[in-house]
């Protein structure tokens, strides 16, 4: 089930919900972008996890401080109601529930030991929580 | 809906000293089925509901983003994939629709049953009197009364420690009263309860428990994990709980024998507006008009007296029997 904690990617990745900033180019709203960075630590992921043939589920579910929190998980294939969309060769499948949340995101990766792990730059929170793994839209 | 006795002070002695019953039907009851729906409302109240056992009963507080009661829900878990949920009258569907809100394809059903069921309270010392099943404290079990299948819930609270009889079929909720008259059960009204309930301290629904409160200071602390996670609200009641910021107490209030008192008289110290009356009931065992209020917290040390239109009150411990 797509619902799986984050977690079970690896215990490096967290999460954080930053404003996009105005400054840079923002990500068009009909898509969700992830960047190079990012899609290659997915990629080393499920290579370590010996996946052959993977996708990264990005969605929504109700919880955290906020009422909404990020998933991710690395699955094997779309599920029925997925918008799967491809960035730096990588599938992202998003269920179409999610997705009204998620529209215009850029999902990058921090790294380093001050790293945050993948981070959302989500134009849709309009607050999120302390630590940054739950928002509200 | 059952007749209950109007004579308050037959109700009193009964929870006292005997056992009272009341109808309590028109309270909310909703099914929750799913894999997911303890889950959800994990993530959406302040205690635990997950990690439960079938039979397992807790109590919650469904909060807002910034910490304040949506509702106080009692949760009587069936199976994995079942339970049942008790709300306050007429707010099945404000949760359902909260929930719901927040549920993206989980496994979660949620169903009003309130018109379907029905629900008898019974509360009193001499409970075991009745010779029904009685489950332990913070646990259901499926019985049945004169052969008419229902659950016996024991909350611990917050209000009056009590049984919750809840009657799967509505149609037979008028013999499944019967026997419990039968055996011994006294007819009480809410209003009976409800001194009991403000001589103990406890919160209500009218009063105390409302959309204005946080947890805390309702007195719901027994029903909130702080070692959880996260939950809509918990940053809030955390640092309310860490930093001690809560600005206002539930206290009691006694007045001077013979006067009187009512529901939302501002409560003045220095002539500033300090706090609230909430909820008014004369005492039989103290003879006199008692009363809970939020106060500020510089002005909710016992023994502080605060002014009112109908004369001066005294604050006091919790609950009121301890004096």
């Amino acid at each position: 089930m797509y619902l799986t904690s984050i977690f079970r990617i690896g215990a490096v990745i967290r999460l954080e919900v930053q404003l996009v900033s105005a400054s840079k180019p923002a990500i068009p709203a009909n898509t969700i972008f992830i960047t190079e960075k990012a899609a290659s630590k997915v990629k080393e992921y499920a290579a370590r996890d010996g996946m052959d043939k993977f996708g990264l589920k990005v969605g929504v579910k109700g919880g955290g401080c906020s009422g909404l929190e990020y998933v991710l998980d690395i699955v094997d294939g779309p599920s029925d109601d997925d918008k799967v969309i491809v960035h730096h060769e990588l599938e992202l499948y998003v269920p179409k529930m999610s997705y009204v949340y998620l529209a215009g995101t850029e999902l990058d990766f921090s790294d380093g030991l001050n790293g945050k792990g993948f981070i959302f730059k989500n134009p849709n929170a309009n607050k999120t929580c302390g630590c940054g793994d739950s928002f509200s839209a | 809906m059952q007749a209950s006795s109007t004579n308050i002070e037959v109700g009193y002695d009964a929870l006292s000293n005997g056992v009272a019953i009341l109808d309590r039907s028109h309270m909310g009851r909703i099914l929750a089925s799913g894999s997911d729906a303890l889950d959800l409302i994990n993530r959406f109240s302040t205690n635990e509901t997950v990690g439960l056992s079938d039979g397992d009963v807790v109590v919650t507080v469904i909060t807002s983003d910034i910490g304040r009661v949506k509702e106080l829900i009692t949760i009587a878990r069936r199976s994995a994939s079942e339970s049942v949920i008790m709300t306050g009258p007429g707010a099945e569907s404000s949760i359902i629709d909260w929930l719901n809100r927040y549920n993206f394809g989980e496994d979660c059903k949620l169903s009003v049953i309130t018109e379907d069921t029905g629900q008898i309270t019974i509360s009193g010392s001499q409970a075991v009197d009745l010779e029904i099943d009685l489950p332990e404290l913070d646990h259901v079990i499926a019985s049945e009364i004169s052969g008419m299948p229902v659950e016996i819930a024991r909350t611990s609270g917050p209000f009056l420690s009590s049984y919750e009889v809840l009657v799967q079929d509505a149609d037979q909720l008028s013999a499944v009263w019967d026997a419990l008259l039968s055996a011994g059960g006294t007819p009480a009204s809410e209003a009976a309860f409800d001194v009991l309930r403000v001589e103990q301290g406890l919160p209500g629904r009218s009063g105390e428990i409302t959309d204005d409160s946080n947890p805390i200071e309702a007195r719901l602390g027994s029903y909130i994990s702080f070692t959880k996670g996260c939950y809509m609200g918990q940053e809030v009641i955390a640092r309310l709980d860490t930093y001690d910021k809560i600005q206002r107490r539930l206290v009691g209030l006694l007045t001077e024998s013979g006067s009187s008192l009512s529901e939302g008289t501002a409560l003045k110290a220095d002539d500033r507006e300090i706090g609230r009356v909430t909820s008014v009931v004369e005492s039989p065992s103290l003879g006199r008009t008692i009363a809970l209020a939020y106060v500020r917290k510089a002005h909710a040390q016992p023994g502080t007296t605060l002014d009112s239109v109908h004369g001066p009150v005294s604050v006091t411990e919790l609950p009121f029997s301890a004096i």
